[in-house]
């Protein structure tokens, strides 16, 4: 079977992976890369507890393959793997600081840096709000990292489940009863969680009620449906 | 409805989202709709949303993805090694030199069973020369430049790391959404960062305190030595070992493919190789040992001027040192 564009469908890749092509589960990794790296990162909050988590979810992924049963979409089951993968890290990291400022913008040199074997993260220059600070950014921009900044700065603040949920519902844009699978608890539970963590946030986003403005986080039209969590 | 009394930004989060039904419900309800301040409120909860669907999806750091990708390599390998391994014979192939070209998928895809040189050879990592040049030249890059230990210099083993890795990472990078062909981004970057994997010796060594310079410059040693008398061992650079390796999987050396005094040798996990890049900034490690140090069971790993003794969970982030020495003029 077929995707668009002639490409191979996510299930089509995980059926040649099974059936021991070596290149097929790098390629759906390519594929959903960034997004799952979206939610290993703003759920552990921290860029190289994200980068272990994704490593060990995406090893996890190619050796339990055969565990996947077409009951849900491929990407449905690599996420419930990612988030899984984080959370199990963030329970292990107990008592951690988080080092990572926020800022997108930094986690290239901070890759780098981890990388080359380079020190942690924490107290590093490029992991604090140089960008916003040099003076260097127009004002537009430095808006949209400070909103980046205050958000994730606020999502630290939430238990792990209403983190874990308002990533992939509102920041995200998955569907609730997509989050649900992943999650693998009831429509109902992600519509609470995302209710309670909203509520935590309205004091530390209150003062963003004049910058926010609805982007691009939203999933290709088609993807996922344009339900929402609650919201309405 | 009394001004005096406003429900809490949760129980209007709950009822935005459908959650309170019943009396309370039908309070919130009328409630709502005859507050401003409580229209304010949920007004405030739908911009929370905003605000966090206006945050943008950062994409996934160079490398950062080529960390990943090295450890999907590292799978693939291992799956395709333990796939030999399981087959009940193997025919001989012609070998990398004769048959340059499949790649990895083709190769492994098309591996055949062939003749072993017994229990004890089928039971080893036995390096995939059936799996095509691409597979063995992984495999060269770190296996047998572990096996050469602190005669091979980091010149060489930086120069073979990259080749080795840019085998397996075009089966990843070139299917990549984009569908773009041709040496990619990702084949690129992982051959600059020099990630790849290693074997892991299990010796058998009990390592302690002091006497730990000199046992690991004799484990050192050994595998200089064992890839000395290797038949076909190539000196250095995965191209080299492409157009000279061994003619047939019987051809391995037992104590360059798995190791000094036969031990044992596996592949690594993907948390291993992240720690033992963390340790040796990027370098091939000359020597990963699993044994004892101590009476407790650890990973050895030494480059040609410094050992480490980490525990069994050591990670990238979190390497568990528990010693380290500089062998100076050792090994």
């Amino acid at each position: 079977m077929m995707g668009r564009h002639d490409e191979p469908s996510d299930a089509e890749l995980l059926r040649r992976h099974l059936e021991g092509d070596t290149e097929a589960f790098g390629a759906l990794f390519l594929r959903h890369k960034d997004r799952l790296w979206a939610v290993a990162l703003r759920t552990v909050c921290d860029p190289e507890d994200a980068a272990d988590a994704l490593q060990e979810a995406m090893v996890s992924a190619f050796r339990r393959a055969g565990d996947f049963r077409g009951e849900s979409a491929v990407t449905t089951w690599l996420h419930r793997i990612v988030v899984n993968a984080a959370v199990d890290r963030l329970r292990r990291r107990q008592t951690r600081s988080i080092s990572w400022s926020g800022d997108p913008d930094a986690l290239e040199a901070l890759a780098a840096q981890g990388a080359r074997g380079g020190s942690s993260l924490a107290g590093s220059p490029v992991a604090g709000v140089t960008g916003q600070a040099s003076g260097a950014v127009p004002g537009d921009a430095a808006a949209a990292i400070e909103i980046r900044l205050d958000v994730d700065a606020a999502l630290r603040m939430l238990p792990t489940e209403q983190r874990a949920a308002l990533v992939l519902v509102d920041m995200m844009g998955y569907p609730v009863a997509e989050v649900a699978e992943i999650l693998d608890v009831s429509v109902g539970t992600v519509k609470s969680r995302c209710a309670r963590g909203r509520a935590r946030l309205l004091p530390y986003l209150s003062h963003l009620r004049t910058n926010s403005t609805p982007a691009g986080n939203r999933p290709a039209a088609g993807s996922v449906s344009s339900e929402q969590g609650g919201g309405a | 409805m009394s001004a005096q009394w406003h429900p809490d930004a949760e129980a209007l989060a709950e009822f935005r989202a459908g959650l309170v039904d019943g009396l309370r419900g039908r309070r919130l309800a009328a409630h709502v709709a005859g507050c401003a301040y409580c229209a304010s409120v949920a007004d405030q909860l739908e911009e929370v949303t905003s605000a966090l669907a206006a945050v943008p999806v950062p994409a996934l750091p160079a490398a950062f993805e080529s960390q990943l990708t090295a450890a999907l390599a590292a799978e693939a390998t291992a799956r395709a090694s333990a796939a030999q391994v399981t087959a009940p014979e193997l025919a001989a192939p012609a070998g990398p030199a004769a048959a340059p070209g499949p790649s990895p998928s083709r190769a492994h895809r098309g591996a055949r069973p062939a003749r072993t040189g017994g229990l004890w050879h089928g039971r080893r990592l036995r390096l995939a020369y059936a799996l095509g040049p691409a597979v063995a030249c992984l495999l060269a890059g770190f296996g047998y430049l572990v096996s050469q230990g602190g005669a091979s210099p980091v010149a060489s083993t930086a120069a073979s790391a990259p080749s080795a890795a840019t085998s397996m990472a075009p089966a990843v990078a070139n299917h990549g959404a984009g569908g773009a062909g041709g040496p990619s981004p990702a084949r690129k970057s992982f051959a600059e960062n020099s990630l790849s994997a290693f074997a892991v010796t299990m010796s058998g060594t009990n390592y302690r305190q002091a006497t730990l310079r000199q046992q690991v410059g004799h484990e050192l040693a050994m595998r200089t030595y064992g890839a000395g008398v290797g038949p076909t061992v190539p000196s250095s650079g995965a191209s080299s070992f492409g157009a000279s390796g061994p003619a047939s999987p019987t051809a391995v050396p037992a104590a360059s493919a798995a190791g000094a005094g036969g031990s044992v040798t596996t592949v690594p996990s993907p948390a291993l190789v992240g720690c033992v890049l963390k340790l040796t900034g990027g370098i091939v490690p000359s020597l990963v040992d699993e044994a004892t140090y101590q009476g407790r069971v650890v990973y050895v790993i030494a480059v040609p001027d410094r050992a480490w003794v980490v525990g069994l969970g050591c990670t990238a982030s979190k390497p568990d040192v528990i010693t380290t020495v500089s062998l100076g003029t050792a090994g």
